[in-house]
C-alpha cells in the first residue's frame, strides 16, 4: 500500500517536472513564433513602403512624360493655327480696322451735321431777334411812314394795288 | 360826286364815326333840336349841302371800298393822312385803309387789295435777303 501511494506520489512528481518542462519549451517557442511575426511584418511593411515609393517615382515620371508630351503637342498646334491664319491675319484685321473706321467717321459725320444744323438753327433765330429789335427800336415815326409809303409804291410796282 | 364826303373817313374806324354821326344828323333833321356837339363842325358843314339826299350820303360812305393794311405800328394822324393820300390818288378816292398794327412785321407793311395779297414787309426782306 504504501508502495503504491509512494508510486503514485512519485508518478506526480514527475508527471509536474514534465508539465513544467512542456510549459517552458512552449513559451520559448510562443516567444520565437511572436519574434518571427514581428519579423514578417516588418519585412512586409517595408515592402509595403518600397512598393508605394516605387509607385510614387512613377507616377512622377510618367506626370513628367506626360506634360512634356502635351508641350509638345500644345507647341506643335500653336504653330500649325499660326502657320494657317499666319499669312490672312493681317488683312482680316486690317479690313475689320477699316470698317469701324468708316463706321465711327459716318457715325461722327451724322452727328457733326445734326450739331450743325441745331447750332444754325439757334443762329437764326438769334439774328433774327437781334435784328427785329435793333431795326424795331431804330426806326421812328417817319422811317416808319416811309417804309409804309415804300412798301405801297412795290404793291403798286407788283400789282398788288 | 361825294369827295367832300370822302374827305371826312380816311380809314374804316373814320367810316364807323362818320355813319354814327350822319345818323344823328338825320334825327336832328326830325327835331327841333340843334345838332349836338357830337358832330364834328366839319361834318355837320358837309351833310348840310346834302341835307335833302342824307341817305344817299349814308349809302355811299357805308359803300366806300376797304384796303387793308398790317403795319409794324400805330402811325401819327399825320402819318395816316399822308399814307391815305397816297393810297387814294393810286386807287380812287372812295377807298379807305383798315390799318391792323403787327409788331413782329418789324417795318413796312403788308397789302390786300381787291382780293390780292402782298408782302413788303422788313421782316420779309430780312428772310429773302439775309437769309433767315
Amino acid at each position: 500500500m504504501g508502495i503504491a501511494i509512494a508510486g503514485v506520489v512519485v508518478g506526480y512528481l514527475d508527471l509536474k517536472r514534465r508539465q513544467h518542462g512542456v510549459d517552458a519549451e512552449a513559451d520559448v517557442k510562443l516567444k520565437q513564433a511572436q519574434e518571427k511575426a514581428e519579423k514578417v511584418l516588418r519585412q512586409a511593411q517595408d515592402k509595403a513602403l518600397e512598393i508605394l515609393e516605387r509607385a510614387r517615382m512613377d507616377t512622377e515620371n510618367r506626370n513628367e512624360k506626360l506634360e512634356i508630351r502635351l508641350d509638345r503637342a500644345e507647341e506643335k498646334q500653336v504653330a500649325e493655327f499660326k502657320k494657317a491664319v499666319g499669312d490672312a491675319a493681317p488683312a482680316i484685321l486690317g479690313r475689320k480696322i477699316d470698317e469701324e473706321f468708316v463706321r465711327a467717321k459716318a457715325e461722327i459725320g451724322e452727328y457733326r451735321k445734326q450739331k450743325e444744323t441745331e447750332i444754325a438753327l439757334r443762329a437764326e433765330e438769334l439774328v433774327r431777334q437781334v435784328a427785329k429789335q435793333a431795326l424795331g427800336k431804330g426806326l421812328d415815326m417817319e422811317k416808319h411812314k416811309a417804309l409804309i409809303v415804300a412798301a405801297l409804291e412795290e404793291a403798286k410796282s407788283a400789282h398788288v394795288l | 360826286m361825294y369827295s367832300d364826303v370822302y374827305e371826312l373817313a380816311l380809314t374804316t374806324q373814320d367810316r364807323e364815326h362818320l355813319l354814327r354821326e350822319i345818323d344823328m344828323v338825320v334825327d336832328s333833321l326830325y327835331k327841333t333840336e340843334v345838332v349836338t356837339s357830337e358832330v364834328r363842325r366839319q361834318v355837320a358843314e358837309v351833310l348840310a349841302k346834302y341835307k335833302d339826299n342824307l341817305p344817299g350820303v349814308r349809302e355811299a360812305v357805308k359803300k366806300m371800298r376797304d384796303m387793308k393794311m398790317e403795319v409794324a405800328r400805330d402811325l401819327s394822324q399825320k402819318g395816316v393822312e399822308e399814307v391815305c393820300t397816297w393810297v387814294r390818288k393810286c386807287l380812287g378816292e372812295d377807298v379807305l385803309v383798315d390799318f391792323v398794327v403787327k409788331p413782329e412785321l418789324i417795318g413796312g407793311a403788308t397789302v390786300y387789295w381787291e382780293g390780292r395779297y402782298g408782302d413788303f414787309s422788313l421782316k420779309k426782306k430780312l428772310e429773302e435777303y439775309g437769309g433767315i
